[in-house]
């Protein structure tokens, strides 16, 4: 168990290594994808659903925390977010390499739009139609692209993990 | 099963609760609670910083084929530039003596003493909302919260959080970020904003302008220096178009920052300390 935290820890923080620092020679369009998002998705298609959310709520946290403002509003989302997906993933067929794929789509989209309503909508920025189309939209694809990379490594990681362990990755 | 539902909404419910706190303490820049950013960033920090500098590197390895090309014909025009400036500099010097002496005549005190720290930027923003970014000097370094950061080309923002090695610096194009300025040539003040639309292009507005204030564009804005914030005339950036709205009493225009915030490398924090009120007599 302590060496599984161990790793997990070392994922998120190089996770949060190559977001902040790699990530920025690789911006498309002024846009970066969010790979700790992509990384907590992702953990949470192979979980029970409380591992998944509190994944998730790391991974939101250290994303809070690189960003520099307000701690937990990431956090929040992701959790929800990692929370749900954990509930339903046993029901998925996940050799089909599209699922992930779909998933980190549609979470990046639910994630990015509660963020922006939390942080811009409620305090009165309404450039919505701009948001959507300039930030939300080409950070969910960016995102979506990310994990044919993140995917495979993820489950494999999680693979190796469980031989130690004898925890069993739904798969 | 039902008994074990009930326990992951509890769990999810308290967690819920746990963030909103958090979200609510750390929302204020100079909460206390905002040590535990620490976690993060103290480890992270010599790592930001040693791939910040290798990636600089292959910049230049990439641009150095490309610079050779335009070189020549640089130099030869900054040779024209310095001469000119060294023209100006001899009337500077001239200026600043009598200024001095001016000054001395009408017993003047200086406002500010100015300490300046100079800082790498390790990391631009992570995600993808905000114009935020890292620089490698915290508060070992006596960084503070709300010093000016400023680098050759005029005024870049201020440091809105700080943790122990490193510090973020928020920009003046960040749609969070207001700048009480003035107009170089008519001495009017406006308000420097940060627009969500604009700061992709690097961008700012200023806003809420009066009809009788007469803004043009080429007009050059400079800090006020009347929130205290930032000290008075450092350069902001040059209006680039003024935009009328029919039927609306007060305008607003947009203005080209001085620094090139896609290509910001190093900075420098100001330590602005009021002199101290003993040395009054």
């Amino acid at each position: 168990m302590r060496r599984r935290i161990l790793v997990l820890a070392l994922l998120v923080y190089a996770a949060c290594l190559l977001q902040s620092t790699v990530f920025g020679y690789i911006e498309i369009l002024r846009i970066r994808p969010n790979l700790l998002l992509v990384l907590a998705v992702t953990i949470s298609l192979i979980r029970a659903n409380m591992e998944a959310a509190f994944m998730g709520l790391v991974c939101g946290l250290a994303m809070d925390t690189l960003i520099g403002r307000t701690l937990g509003w990431y956090g929040m989302c992701l959790f929800l977010v990692c929370f749900a997906i954990g509930m339903i993933n046993s029901k998925l067929y996940k050799e089909n390499p599209l699922i992930p794929i779909f998933f980190v789509f549609v979470s990046s989209l639910t994630v990015e739009l509660m963020y922006y309503f939390i942080n811009f909508f409620l305090r009165g920025y309404q450039d919505f139609g701009f948001v959507l189309t300039g930030i939300i939209l080409p950070e969910s694809l960016y995102n979506s692209v990310l994990t044919l990379f993140v995917y495979p490594l993820v489950l494999q990681l999680y693979k190796k993990l469980d031989k130690y362990n004898f925890v069993h990755t739904r798969l | 099963m039902r008994r074990l539902f009930g326990n992951k909404l509890f769990i999810i419910s308290l967690v819920l609760v746990l963030l909103f706190v958090l979200a609510a303490m750390t929302a204020s820049e100079n909460s206390k609670l905002n040590v535990i950013r620490n976690v993060i960033s103290v480890p992270l920090k010599p790592l930001q910083t040693g791939i910040n500098a290798i990636g600089g590197k292959i910049k230049d390895v990439v641009n150095y084929f490309k610079d050779i090309r335009t070189t020549k014909a640089e130099n030869a025009e900054l040779k024209l530039k310095i001469r000119e400036m060294e023209r100006e500099l001899e009337k500077v010097h001239r200026l600043e003596k009598e200024n001095e002496n001016l000054k001395k005549l009408l017993s003047f005190k200086e406002q500010y003493t100015q300490e300046i720290i100079a800082c790498n930027i390790i990391s631009k923003d992570a995600g993808n909302w905000f114009e935020i970014f890292t620089i490698d000097r915290g508060s070992k370094d006596g960084i503070e919260v709300d010093d000016p950061v400023i680098n050759a080309d005029g005024l870049v923002g201020r440091v809105s959080r700080v943790d122990l090695l490193s510090s973020k610096v928020i920009s003046i194009i960040d749609t969070e970020s207001s700048v009480s300025a003035r107009l170089s040539k008519t001495r009017d003040l406006v308000i420097l904003r940060g627009d969500a639309q604009l700061r992709t292009q690097g961008l700012c507005r200023l806003d809420y302008i009066t009809p009788d204030v007469e803004v043009s564009v080429g007009d050059k804005v400079e800090t006020s220096g009347l929130n205290s914030l930032y000290p008075k005339g450092i350069m902001i950036g040059e209006v680039i178009q003024v935009v009328k709205n029919e039927g609306q009493f007060d305008y607003y225009a947009i203005v080209k920052p001085s620094v090139d915030f896609r290509r910001l490398e190093e900075v420098a924090v100001i330590k602005t300390a009021v002199e101290g009120e003993g040395d009054n007599e």
